[in-house]
């Protein structure tokens, strides 16, 4: 009982105290709208996440689709190490971080808190997996892939396509952009790596030439015969399933 | 109840809409809520006069500033006692103390509300007092023994309390279960 006795004579003094204290330093309330743009900023970043989510999602889709199945033959990999050379990491860390900002982001919102974190995390996964799968519907993810690997450095090192596993020319796998035409039995070609390389077509198995255009992206089966030279056993368009 | 509930709402929209035009009117949230809040930080561990009077200058100082953020679809009590809650365990950190939890009149009544939820009290053969109590909630870890506090000295309900400690209410839930059987492991370990 004293002490509450206490405590009350306290908050007469308090109450004077702080209002004094309000006055003499001119305290104000924040505007309202410094807490409306705080709460703006956290949904979006929650929705440049799930946006950005559903980019990576659709990138992993097109790196899923984009990988190939008659290279793989040929490169004579075991399937394990197959498995984990196409696992798009970088994807997936990215996705993982962006799960975690938009987490973060909509926890931190006003009533966030509300929800568990698993609750929240499947929500962002699943609004992810359904904007990716739009967006690779448009084919968006093949377009920002295309971009990032002419426009970032060294992005290419960093995630394995098909382009990777047509730059084996010593186990008989070639790709690229044909860059002149220079007779019915050869042309030359600019390998995804910046080569140059003379095609041999007089190994040709098949009567396959129609393809042979400047400026064509294909695929070559062959073999290497030195440093510059490639005999080519069968011709296939990029885009084509063999 | 539910019309006390609806009154004190409307009263707190008023009393803020009333502060944020003159800062004077702060006044009347202060009284109150301060003698609510001065027994919730008491409870919450911090035991001298001196810095209960800081720490409430500090809250209501920054309930004063924030005030704009209070949104009226929340329970005025529970976002003041927020603050209060989050300055507090502030106050703690600063200082590097450990909360010195409640007194021995308290202890007997936390100890008689739990004592109505569980049974475990009835399976000790010795008699608990306070003090043992008081010592066993030292024990527990903080979350544990911030929703024991909340619901069972201030009575808040789990809503009022996912409010103040921005936890979901189903983590309300676990966190008040698994604080009680903390707790009777605590007494036990104490007692035998």
């Amino acid at each position: 009982m004293q002490c509450l006795s206490k405590i009350h004579n306290m908050e007469n003094k308090l109450s004077e105290k702080i209002i004094g204290e309000i006055n003499e330093h001119h305290i104000k309330p924040k505007p309202r709208w410094q807490f409306l743009l705080k709460r703006w900023v956290l949904w979006l970043f929650a929705l440049l996440s799930v946006v950005l989510g559903g980019i990576a999602i659709s990138i992993i889709i097109s790196l899923f689709f984009d990988h190939d199945a008659t290279a793989q033959v040929y490169l004579k990999q075991s399937m394990v190490r197959d498995i984990l050379l196409t696992i798009p990491y970088f994807w997936l860390i990215t996705l993982a971080i962006l799960i975690g900002i938009c987490k973060y982001a909509v926890a931190h919102t006003k009533f966030g808190y509300r929800y568990a974190t698993i609750k929240i995390v499947g929500a962002v996964i699943v609004l992810s997996v359904l904007l990716g799968l739009v967006f690779n519907a448009f084919d968006v993810g093949q377009q920002v892939q295309d971009s990032l690997i002419e426009n970032i450095p060294y992005y290419d090192s960093i995630v394995y396509t098909s382009k990777d596993q047509w730059s084996h020319p010593e186990k008989g796998l070639l790709g690229g952009t044909i860059t002149k035409v220079i007779s019915p039995q050869e042309f030359t070609l600019l390998d995804f790596h910046k080569k140059y390389w003379n095609i041999d077509m007089s190994t040709l198995d098949s009567d396959n030439t129609s393809i042979i255009k400047t400026g064509a992206i294909i695929k070559v089966i062959g073999m290497e015969k030195d440093s510059n030279t490639f005999n080519a056993q069968q011709i296939f368009p990029w885009d084509s399933n063999n | 109840m539910q019309n006390k509930d609806e009154e004190i709402r409307k009263r707190d929209i008023e009393l803020v809409a009333r502060a944020l035009k003159d800062a004077n009117k702060f006044g009347d949230i202060v009284q109150y809520y301060e003698a609510p809040l001065g027994r919730y930080i008491r409870r919450l561990g911090c035991r001298e006069n001196e810095d209960i009077n800081d720490l409430l200058q500090n809250i209501f100082i920054k309930v004063y500033i924030n005030l704009n953020d209070y949104d009226s679809s929340l329970k005025f009590s529970s976002w003041i006692y927020r603050v209060a809650h989050n300055e507090t365990v502030s106050f703690f950190r600063k200082r590097n103390i450990r909360p010195s939890l409640i007194t021995t009149e308290e202890g007997l009544n936390l100890l008689e509300s739990i004592a109505d939820t569980t049974d475990f009290l009835n399976t000790l053969n010795e008699k608990i007092n306070a003090d043992i109590l008081s010592k066993a909630l030292l024990k527990i870890e903080g979350k544990y023994r911030d929703v024991l506090v909340l619901h069972f000295f201030e009575e808040k309900d789990y809503g009022e309390i996912s409010d103040i400690l921005k936890i979901p209410i189903g983590t309300v839930g676990t966190f008040i279960n698994r604080g009680k059987k903390r707790l009777r492991d605590a007494v036990f370990i104490k007692n035998t």
